[in-house]
């Protein structure tokens, strides 16, 4: 692996010629696919216009052609003495320089197109706040876990050095160094996801996701066909479809129960595909996480980059023993859902082993504390959803207004009424000599676990009502994202407040 | 709540309420007001303007007249009410901003999790020579200690303090 000489500037692997033409070619067409309408605009456009159309579209194919082996040619990485450098631009050049200790995370990844083309995209990311990220589209696989491992090594070297000057005490920098070595050596298999469990945590997920999917997609054809119905025959096919809906109940459940089932097929199809052979690996300090199968995904968890340690369970995936860990990582900004690090299919034993190689403490040993959110909270709950009633009546006295949708609308306030007070009942904050967790949820649980040295400030917040009837919101700002406990006992919240200001204030340990 | 197993029982911790909070400069109220005054009358007179056309209906002027009104009277009140609420306090190791009289927020920020500080004065206020705080954390912006209304002494002593605070930790790791 060592003899690959990474100082020459260096090429994607040729394969990455056809991957970065049909990537850009793929996204031309997306940019362009309201084009593919014009034909049924006009009659007799093919007629006419044939030939030119067809010499037109070779002309632009041929020309990205052009475009995306340029920028090929003209891509070159290598690692210099003190940084890893990049050229690239086809019209505007620009070369990037990342200094090796700046480097955070390298992804591997490969989606359909790379697996095709039996090449691996390589993703570098930095500290820097959303500025130089590096994305290699092409490379051969072994060189890519070359330049991967030889990255890490220099890094490490620049931060043992650092460590040196800074502490003066060579003898122990030299053996951390031998020591991470031996260690990167042998990266053991932390955890590995079968496929049956699999399929457990596909049907233990929120089917509400693949009934989302189905109906953005039925509603996305539904416009589509119209429109072009419409427009081809110049009728109002709209009106005429709509007085053809049966309004019978059984043809409004067997809907009901058909999207619901093949929704719920979809949420396990999608589920195999994203966390196919979900395998954990550890790797010196840090965790590698792998998942997909047609986008491979690649991600490391690094120790001290992790912010946020949730766990969610719902009452299926608690009879499958299974639980989903899903970890946020510091960013520049609110870490959303798709940032998030998603461990799927852990059982009791593999979620202690990852807690404490991350944290260093048992998890089921931790005793926490808790303040309650208080049953006022529930009060918040029931306006908010007195809104959303109010709202779905009116769009139904407009629309359609009859006994069925009178009783769907109470049927769907109870539901809220019952989530909510669900919601209440599960709101809560503990505390222990190191971590904070939050737990919130209706139905499922998500139970956020922060180590406290992690908080970045503090706020207590409480509305004119609350003034008045002595309960607070606490809000607790951490590198990625806030979180809120709402209706807290003053007090309690204040104490609480207190105790964590005083434990950041007083642990000397950095958040990062 | 119990209250078991502390490394120090709650009581004997510093309570951040107990603090002397300092007001802000009382010109910045005015600042605040010709900043809401330009934005109403725009507003108001958007409204009124409705009635000089006729083929505009005047009841939409009218319904508009009146949640402009009720949202001035909400927004008098929280300048009015809510002004002497908003209170500094500066802690041996963190710094304490409250403001707000419908939503009342009280923020704290240790010295040891500022990223950096900064001192801004933006036009309006250069007329009043107010100065602006803002203690930036790694967390989502909304985490940001932001004290506005200050005089430029005020507001380059804290910076001062902040700094001093940080890079002596700096210092120590």
């Amino acid at each position: 692996m060592t003899q690959i000489d990474f100082s020459i500037p260096r090429l994607q692997s040729f394969n990455g010629i056809f991957l970065i033409f049909f990537t850009d070619l793929v996204k031309r067409v997306r940019q362009n696919i309201y084009l593919i309408a014009i034909p049924f605009f006009k009659n007799n456009f093919f007629e006419n216009y044939g030939t030119y159309i067809y010499i037109g579209l070779a002309v632009l194919v041929i020309l990205q052609f052009v475009f995306s082996y340029l920028s090929y040619k003209k891509f070159k990485f290598s690692i210099q003495e003190d940084a890893f450098h990049l050229d690239k631009g086809v019209i505007k050049l620009s070369h990037i320089e990342i200094p090796f200790e700046r480097i955070q995370n390298i992804n591997l990844q490969q989606n359909i197109f790379q697996q095709v083309l039996n090449v691996v995209g390589f993703e570098i990311e930095t500290a820097g706040e959303g500025l130089a990220e590096i994305n290699i589209k092409a490379l051969n696989k072994d060189f890519a876990n070359a330049l991967k491992a030889r990255l890490i090594e220099e890094k490490q070297k620049v931060e043992a050095n650092e460590e040196a000057a800074g502490e003066n005490e060579e003898v122990s920098s030299a053996s951390s160094i031998n020591q991470a070595k031996l260690e990167s050596k042998e990266p053991s298999i932390l955890f590995q996801l079968d496929f049956t469990t699999l399929i457990k945590v596909g049907v233990s997920s929120n089917l509400f996701k693949g009934v989302g999917l189905l109906l953005a997609f039925f509603a996305y054809l539904y416009n589509f066909v119209m429109d072009f119905l419409t427009n081809i025959y110049d009728l109002n096919l709209e009106k005429d479809f709509k007085n053809r809906i049966p309004e019978t109940i059984t043809f409004i459940t067997f809907l009901i129960c058909g999207i619901l089932i093949i929704g719920f097929l979809i949420t396990i199809f999608t589920t195999v595909l994203k966390y196919y052979n979900l395998k954990i690996i550890k790797s010196q300090k840090n965790f590698e996480v792998e998942h997909g199968l047609l986008k491979k995904v690649n991600k490391v968890i690094k120790k001290s980059k992790t912010q946020i340690f949730e766990i969610r369970t719902n009452p299926l995936k608690n009879l499958f023993k299974i639980n989903s860990v899903h970890v946020s990582q510091a960013a520049s900004n609110q870490v959303t859902e798709k940032q998030k690090i998603n461990l799927v299919g852990l059982s009791k034993s593999n979620l202690t082993i990852l807690f404490k190689s991350l944290f260093e403490l048992e998890l089921y040993e931790q005793d926490f504390q808790f303040a309650k959110s208080q049953n006022r909270l529930f009060i918040r709950y029931f306006y908010k959803n007195l809104i959303v009633i109010i709202g779905l009546s009116a769009v139904a006295y407009f629309f359609y207004f009859n006994w069925l949708s009178g009783i769907v609308l109470i049927v769907i306030f109870a539901i809220l009424i019952w989530l909510s007070y669900l919601k209440v009942k599960k709101s809560n904050v503990g505390f222990n000599s190191n971590f904070i967790s939050i737990r919130k949820g209706s139905l499922d649980t998500k139970f956020k676990i922060v180590e406290i040295h992690k908080l970045q400030s503090f706020r207590l917040s409480r509305n004119i009502f609350q003034q008045n009837n002595g309960h607070a919101d606490l809000i607790l700002e951490t590198a990625s994202g806030t979180t809120t406990i709402e209706y807290l006992e003053e007090n309690e919240a204040t104490n609480l407040l207190n105790y964590l200001i005083f434990k950041v204030e007083s642990i000397d340990k950095d958040w990062i | 709540m119990k209250f078991e197993n502390l490394e120090i029982p709650f009581s004997d911790l510093p309570d951040f309420k107990s603090v002397d909070l300092e007001p802000i400069q009382s010109r910045y109220k005015k600042l605040i007001w010709l900043n809401e005054a330009s934005i109403f009358i725009v507003l108001y007179a958007l409204s009124i303007s409705g009635f000089f056309f006729d083929k505009f209906p005047s009841w939409i002027s009218f319904v508009a007249i009146g949640i402009l009104s009720l949202f001035f009277l909400l927004r008098a009140t929280e300048i009015e009410k809510g002004f002497p609420l908003k209170k500094f306090g500066v802690r041996q190791y963190d710094m304490i901003y409250q403001s707000g009289f419908f939503y009342f927020t009280e923020t704290v920020v240790p010295y040891k999790r500022i990223q950096h500080v900064e001192i801004k004065q933006g036009p309006l206020s250069r007329l009043f020579s107010l100065y602006s705080l803002r203690l930036y954390t790694a967390g989502a912006s909304s985490g940001d200690l932001i004290i506005d209304g200050l005089d430029k002494y005020t507001a380059q002593k804290l910076k001062a303090k902040v700094l001093d605070k940080t890079t002596v930790e700096d210092d120590a790791n």
